[in-house]
C-alpha cells in the first residue's frame, strides 16, 4: 500500500482483486487476507465509509464461496429450455415464437419451484426477451 | 408480442429506485451505463424484465416493482420469503444494469463475436451474472436499502447461470496462467471489453504477455482471430451440454466443465504454436546471420556479438541452434500467415 489515504473505494479494489485471485487458498489464507481487508477498512476516516468497508470486508469468504447453485428439477427443465432458446440457428420467424413460448413455460417452472430457486428460475428470461429485442430488429 | 408496456413515470418513487441502482452499478463498475433513461413495464407475466440493446430497460410491476415498493412501506421486517423476493428483485435490476455498462462493439473487427452466439452468450451472462452476485449487497448498501431492511443482505443468493459462470471462471483461470497475469487482471480485461469483443480480449491478453515480443505489430489481427478461432467453438459446447433431456445433472457439470477446459487447452497449444513459429524464423534469422558473419574490417567480432545479442531478445534464454525452416522460401521476412495448429472447426453458429 502507498502512503494514499483509505478510502472505501480502496477496500472495495481490494476485495474485487481477491475475488479472483485467492480461488483455491487454504481458510487459514482466507481468514488472514479477511482480516487484512478488515484492518485496511478500519484506516477509512469518514464513518459511513468505514461501516461499509468492514462489512464487505467481512464478506469475503462467502463471496469466495459463490452463490449457491439451485439442485431442483424445475431449475434443471429451466435450464435446457433456455438453452434450446439459445443455441438455435433457425430464422427469425420460426425461433420468436418458439422463444416466447419457452418464457412461458420457464415462468411456469419458476411458480412450480421451491421459492428460493423461484427468482433464478424466472431471471433466466431476461436474456430472451434481449434475444426476442435483437431477432425482432434485424429481421424488420 | 411485444412485452414493452407503458413508460414508468420518471418522477414515480419505481423510477427513482430503479435510476439510483443503476448508477450505484455504474459507480461501482467504474463504468458509464448506456441507460438511456427509458424505462417500461415488462407485460409478460412470467418475466422480470430486460435491458434491452437500445439503451432501455423493462422492469416486471409484480416480480419486481412489488417487492421493492413493500421493503419501504410494509413499517417492519420482511418475512423470509419476502426477502427472498426482496433479493431477487434487487439482483435482477443488478445485473440488467451492469448489462448496460457494456456497448455492444462491432462484430466484424478481428476476434469479434456475434453478441447473441452461444459462446458470446455464455461469457456474457457468465461475467454479468458473476459481477452481480459479488456486488449486490454493495448496491444494497450504496442506494440505503440496507437501512431499511437490515436482514437483506444475509440473504442467500442463487446463480441463474451455474454452467457459464464456471465455464467463464475456468477461462479467465486459463488466460491467467497462459498470459501470466493475474485472473483478477484477466477479468478486468474481458469486463472492460465491448460485448462483441470478450473473446478478443481474451486473445489481446495472452498477445500482450505472450507474442508481443516476437509478433510483428503488423500481425496481430491475424493471430487474435487464430486464438479466439481455438476457443470459441469449445465454450459453445457449454450451452449445447445444457441442451440435452438425458444426461444428468452431474454429467452436465462435467461436460460443460470439460468444454471451458478445452477452450484452454486450444488457447494454450495454439498460443504455443504461434510463439514457437515466431521464434523458430528469428532463430533461422540469426543462425543465418551468425554463419554469414565473418569477422571483417566492417563488422568485428565486437559487432558480430552486439548482432546476436540483438537477436537473442527473440529467442529468451535459447541458445542460437539451427532448426529447419518453415518460412519463406529466402527465409528473409517474417511469416505473413500462420500455420494451422489445429483442425479449424466452424465458429458457435450466430443467431441471427
Amino acid at each position: 500500500m502507498n502512503d494514499q489515504p483509505v478510502d472505501y473505494e480502496t477496500v472495495e479494489a481490494e476485495l474485487q482483486r481477491l475475488l479472483d485471485d485467492l480461488h483455491g487458498a487454504t481458510p487459514v489464507a482466507v481468514q488472514a487476507e479477511t482480516d487484512r481487508l478488515r484492518a485496511l477498512a478500519e484506516q477509512i476516516q469518514d464513518e459511513r465509509g468505514r461501516e461499509r468497508a468492514l462489512f464487505r470486508a467481512s464478506q469475503l469468504p462467502r463471496l469466495l464461496a459463490g452463490p449457491a447453485t439451485p439442485t431442483g428439477e424445475q431449475f434443471r427443465q429451466a435450464q435446457e429450455l433456455f438453452a434450446q432458446a439459445v443455441d438455435d440457428d433457425r430464422p427469425a420467424d420460426v425461433r420468436i415464437p418458439q422463444i416466447e413460448r419457452i418464457i412461458e413455460q420457464i415462468g411456469v417452472l419458476a411458480g412450480e419451484a421451491p421459492v428460493r430457486e423461484a427468482g433464478a428460475i424466472r431471471r433466466l428470461t431476461s436474456p430472451l426477451l434481449r434475444l426476442l429485442d435483437h431477432l425482432r430488429t434485424a429481421s424488420s | 408480442m411485444s412485452g414493452v408496456g407503458r413508460p414508468i413515470p420518471r418522477n414515480s418513487n419505481e423510477y427513482l429506485w430503479v435510476a439510483s441502482v443503476i448508477r450505484s452499478v455504474e459507480k461501482l463498475s467504474g463504468t458509464p451505463s448506456r441507460w438511456n433513461g427509458e424505462l417500461h413495464e415488462e407485460l409478460r407475466a412470467n418475466a422480470v424484465g430486460s435491458a434491452l440493446d437500445g439503451g432501455g430497460m423493462t422492469v416486471s410491476v409484480d416480480n419486481v416493482l412489488k417487492p421493492v415498493a413493500q421493503a419501504y412501506t410494509a413499517g417492519r421486517p420482511l418475512t423470509e420469503t419476502e426477502l427472498l423476493e426482496l433479493r431477487d428483485a434487487v439482483l435482477t435490476v443488478v445485473h440488467e444494469a451492469y448489462h448496460l455498462t457494456h456497448e455492444f462493439g462491432d462484430e466484424n473487427t478481428p476476434g469479434g463475436a456475434p453478441a447473441y452466439s452461444p459462446d458470446a452468450l455464455v461469457l456474457e451472462e457468465g461475467l454479468t451474472e458473476t459481477w452481480a452476485h459479488r456486488n449486490v449487497d454493495a448496491v444494497i448498501q450504496d442506494i440505503g436499502l440496507a437501512q431499511v431492511q437490515p436482514e437483506l443482505t444475509g440473504v442467500v443468493s442463487f446463480d441463474s447461470y451455474p454452467a457459464y459462470t464456471a465455464a467463464t471462471d475456468e477461462v479467465v483461470r486459463g488466460a491467467a496462467e497462459i498470459s501470466g497475469l493475474s485472473p483478477s487482471q484477466v477479468r478486468t480485461a474481458l469486463e472492460q471489453a465491448d460485448r462483441t469483443q470478450r473473446w478478443a480480449a481474451v486473445a489481446d491478453v495472452v498477445i500482450d504477455e505472450r507474442l508481443a515480443d516476437v509478433m510483428p505489430p503488423e500481425h496481430r489481427d491475424t493471430v487474435k482471430t487464430q486464438l479466439v478461432q481455438a476457443m470459441r467453438p469449445q465454450l459453445g459446447d457449454v450451452v449445447a451440454v445444457q441442451k440435452s433431456e438425458l444426461q444428468s445433472d452431474v454429467g452436465k457439470a462435467i461436460a460443460g466443465h470439460q468444454s471451458a477446459q478445452r477452450a484452454v487447452t486450444a488457447l494454450s497449444t495454439t498460443t504455443a504454436g504461434i510463439e514457437n513459429h515466431y521464434r523458430d524464423w528469428y532463430r533461422q534469422q540469426a543462425v543465418q546471420q551468425a554463419q554469414q558473419q565473418q569477422p571483417t574490417a566492417a563488422t568485428g567480432p565486437g559487432q558480430q556479438r552486439e548482432d546476436v545479442d540483438h537477436l537473442r531478445k527473440f529467442l529468451g534464454d535459447q541458445s542460437l541452434r539451427p532448426v529447419r525452416s518453415e518460412q519463406s522460401a529466402d527465409g528473409s521476412r517474417p511469416p505473413d500467415n500462420l500455420r494451422q495448429l489445429r483442425p479449424s472447426r466452424t465458429h458457435g453458429q450466430s443467431m441471427e
